[in-house]
């Protein structure tokens, strides 16, 4: 049976058809708002040099504005997704009337915390390329992703992205306090798979979708103790006989 | 070959052919090593496994050789959602599968089937003596007793103690729903993933289930606890079975009345993703099942003597249970009506906390089993002790607890709360909640009408272990459908 019974069963479940559809509400818009492109114009050529030519003689490819409201864009669309346990948590913390408010509270905060990591993972990706050069700045971006999946860190980052925080009576900052800290440990678990789609020169968005799928996949896996492993996504893609490999230490002694 | 499981107490022990068998099958498996998927360490660690606590207490040798699956069949047990029924259902059935399968080659019994403990039988008057089998050093003219070969605590009875002054029940045996909306409580537990360590604990889970682990393996604080207090080692004991067969048991008869709601919904019946629910066979193989084959008729369905004796369930009517499928959490019928201000540290001395109130209860609260009820939530709750006990009162505003009555108080038992609290492990640390009916204290603390707020006061009984925290305490009410 039924792995595939089961997995979908799973997406039935909870809030994720609804954040699905934000999800992919997001990825039209990248695809289709006029407006939309910036980052997937830039990606792939982000050497120091080349940002420096391309102020010169396309600015409009690096307004500021244009490049937050594209990272936003991707965020929601690629982010979303990974939150129903807490975002269900956070829901039936409050009365039905705040449902709504704490909602917004969690999503907002949760897409705030990701849309300023753009401050870290830009600049990132721009001295990953520049080192690498164009070329070589995907692959050298996908092993840093995969090493950093297999680590103890990444384990630890995981795990605290299942944590549910106090929603209490005020509901409105409890439920921002879940999302904020939720969006700072989903950081922590995915920062090196969001440098990967800013690496390459085309098919951006199919590669963001790509990555969000596997980012889902690795989510969707009960928490586990730290240590080095085969990247948990690849059971919920291929199956537990791929995850067999990995570290069985000491747990701390009662 | 119908495999029928009996009452130890009718099997005309002590020492029936079928305890005889058992420990005898107990002891073999000991033997065998840690990474043979038939060995005693190797069946317990499925449940749960503190890896460096059981070579502390030499329950594994140095160096012990780790199965190349340990990640993927280790810690599986599902606690706290609603989960915990079918899992530990294909746990005995893998159990009794592989010891069945061993004592038929030594000339046993083909049939061989688990006992249980019938604690609850009103019409056992040692019921909840801890069956003598349990407790013999010897065996079979003088063998070293394989099944009294665990750590226990003091107690050879079940009942209400001086650290967790509470009783086991059949209170459970009387909730018609399976699956509890949020905040209320339901016979199997809430919706839940793959949990070692879920969030809230099911009636049946509640009360037998956890009382029956922590008063059996408390309290030997400061030194370890039995092994039946911690899920990390509860398996270890031999009695853990028979104590299982008994809450497995208890589904089964609970399942036969037609005025119960068995959940049957896609997410339940397929179990959870991706990790699924993996046994081993008699010849070592793994296999994955799914809560839908543990159901009436299906694959890993067992079969019992009596579905009465001690099961608070009258003779089966036609029909058998209702299959229904739940609704989604978020549009339950369950209100939130009251929680706290704060977080809390539970000690020995009691702490007040102040529940801002939205709304009263109804005036037709109705009583236990009945469909509009009034839930206390006990939630968020962590600590390093491997279970933990708090006593909450409620009162009204200011009151002073000593003048409320003991039934005002109400004893949680928290089982598997180190597991919960810790992030390094297959919980997350989000600690564990307990959810109690206090429709009975609620009526009486609102017959006034709207009250804008309660107290509770919680403290861990006389001998309470290490500091707790609670992270919420609220009130939800189940509306009538």
């Amino acid at each position: 049976m039924g792995r595939f019974a089961a997995f979908t069963a799973q997406l039935s479940s909870s809030t994720l058809p609804y954040l699905f559809a934000l999800s992919g509400a997001a990825y039209l818009a990248l695809i289709l708002l006029p407006q939309g492109g910036a980052i997937a114009e830039l990606c792939g050529t982000l050497t120091v040099s080349d940002l420096g030519r391309l102020l010169l003689t396309a600015p409009w490819l690096v307004s500021p504005g244009q490049l937050a409201f594209d990272w936003g864009v991707m965020v929601v669309a690629m982010m979303t997704p990974l939150i129903a346990p807490l975002l269900s948590h956070a829901r039936r913390s409050v009365t039905a009337e705040r449902r709504w408010a704490a909602t917004i509270a969690f999503l907002g905060a949760y897409w705030a915390v990701w849309w300023a990591s753009f401050l870290m993972i830009f600049p990132l990706a721009i001295a990953l390329t520049t080192v690498t050069g164009d070329d070589a700045g995907f692959p050298a971006a996908l092993l840093i992703a995969m090493i950093y999946s297999a680590s103890p860190a990444a384990q630890r980052a995981r795990n605290a992205c299942h944590v549910r925080l106090r929603i209490g009576a005020h509901v409105f900052q409890d439920s921002a306090r879940q999302g904020f800290f939720t969006g700072l440990r989903c950081i922590a678990a995915c920062w090196p798979w969001m440098l990967v789609p800013l690496t390459v020169v085309t098919g951006h968005t199919a590669l963001m979708a790509v990555i969000a799928f596997y980012l889902f996949a690795d989510r969707i896996t009960p928490p586990a103790q730290p240590g080095w492993q085969i990247p948990p996504a690849f059971e919920t893609l291929f199956g537990p006989t791929a995850w067999r490999a990995g570290s069985f230490g000491a747990k701390t002694a009662r | 070959m119908t495999r029928t499981r009996t009452d130890i107490a009718k099997l005309g022990g002590p020492w029936s052919e079928t305890m005889v068998w058992y420990a005898r099958a107990v002891g073999e498996l000991r033997t065998r090593a840690f990474d043979q998927p038939t060995a005693w360490t190797y069946l317990a660690a499925i449940h749960g496994v503190d890896f460096q606590g059981w070579l502390n207490q030499n329950i594994l040798p140095p160096n012990p050789p780790i199965p190349q699956e340990a990640r993927r069949i280790f810690n599986q047990c599902q606690h706290a959602g609603w989960f915990f029924l079918p899992w530990h259902r294909g746990y005995l059935h893998a159990f009794e599968a592989i010891l069945g399968d061993w004592i038929a080659s030594q000339g046993g019994p083909g049939d061989w089937a688990l006992p249980y403990w019938n604690y609850l039988n009103t019409n056992d008057p040692n019921a909840r003596d801890i069956p003598s089998e349990f407790v013999d050093a010897t065996f079979d003219g003088g063998t070293t007793n394989p099944l009294s070969q665990a750590t226990r605590g003091p107690a050879t009875t079940l009942g209400p103690q001086a650290w967790i002054p509470v009783d086991i029940s059949l209170n459970a045996q009387t909730e018609t729903i399976y699956t509890s909306d949020p905040g209320t409580l339901g016979y199997g537990g809430p919706i839940s993933g793959f949990a070692q360590q879920g969030n809230a604990f099911g009636g049946n889970e509640s009360d037998p289930h956890n009382l029956v682990h922590v008063m059996v393996g408390g309290d030997n604080s400061p030194s370890p606890q039995g092994w039946m207090f911690d899920p990390n080692f509860a398996a270890l004991d031999p009695l853990f079975w028979v104590h299982h067969c008994n809450i497995d048991r208890l589904w089964a008869a609970w399942m036969t009345s037609a005025a119960h709601s068995q959940e049957t919904s896609r997410p339940w019946r397929n179990g959870p993703f991706p990790r699924q629910f993996t046994m081993p066979d008699a010849n070592g193989n793994l296999n994955v099942f799914i809560p839908s084959e543990t159901l009436p008729g299906e694959a890993l369905a067992p079969t019992y003597d009596d579905l009465v004796d001690g099961t608070g369930i009258p003779p089966a009517a036609s029909g058998g249970p209702a299959m229904v499928s739940a609704a989604p959490p978020t549009a339950g019928p369950s209100r939130l009506i009251g929680v706290n201000d704060q977080s809390l540290t539970v000690t020995g001395t009691q702490v007040r906390s102040r529940l801002a109130m939205s709304a009263a209860p109804t005036q037709t609260l109705g009583a236990v089993g009945g469909q509009q009820r009034v839930f206390l939530n006990v939630e968020g709750v962590k600590g390093q002790s491997a279970s933990g006990v708090v006593n909450v009162t409620l009162t009204a505003p200011g009151a002073d607890p000593g003048d409320a009555g003991p039934e005002a108080t109400k004893t949680l038992v928290f089982f598997g709360l180190a597991n919960a609290t810790s992030v390094e492990g297959p919980h997350g640390g989000s600690g564990l909640s307990q959810i109690v009916d206090i429709t009975e204290i609620a009526t009486r603390l609102m017959s006034d009408g709207q009250v804008d707020a309660l107290d509770a006061h919680l403290a861990q009984p006389e001998g309470g272990g290490a500091e707790l925290t609670v992270d919420r305490i609220s009130i939800y009410i189940r509306e009538e459908p």
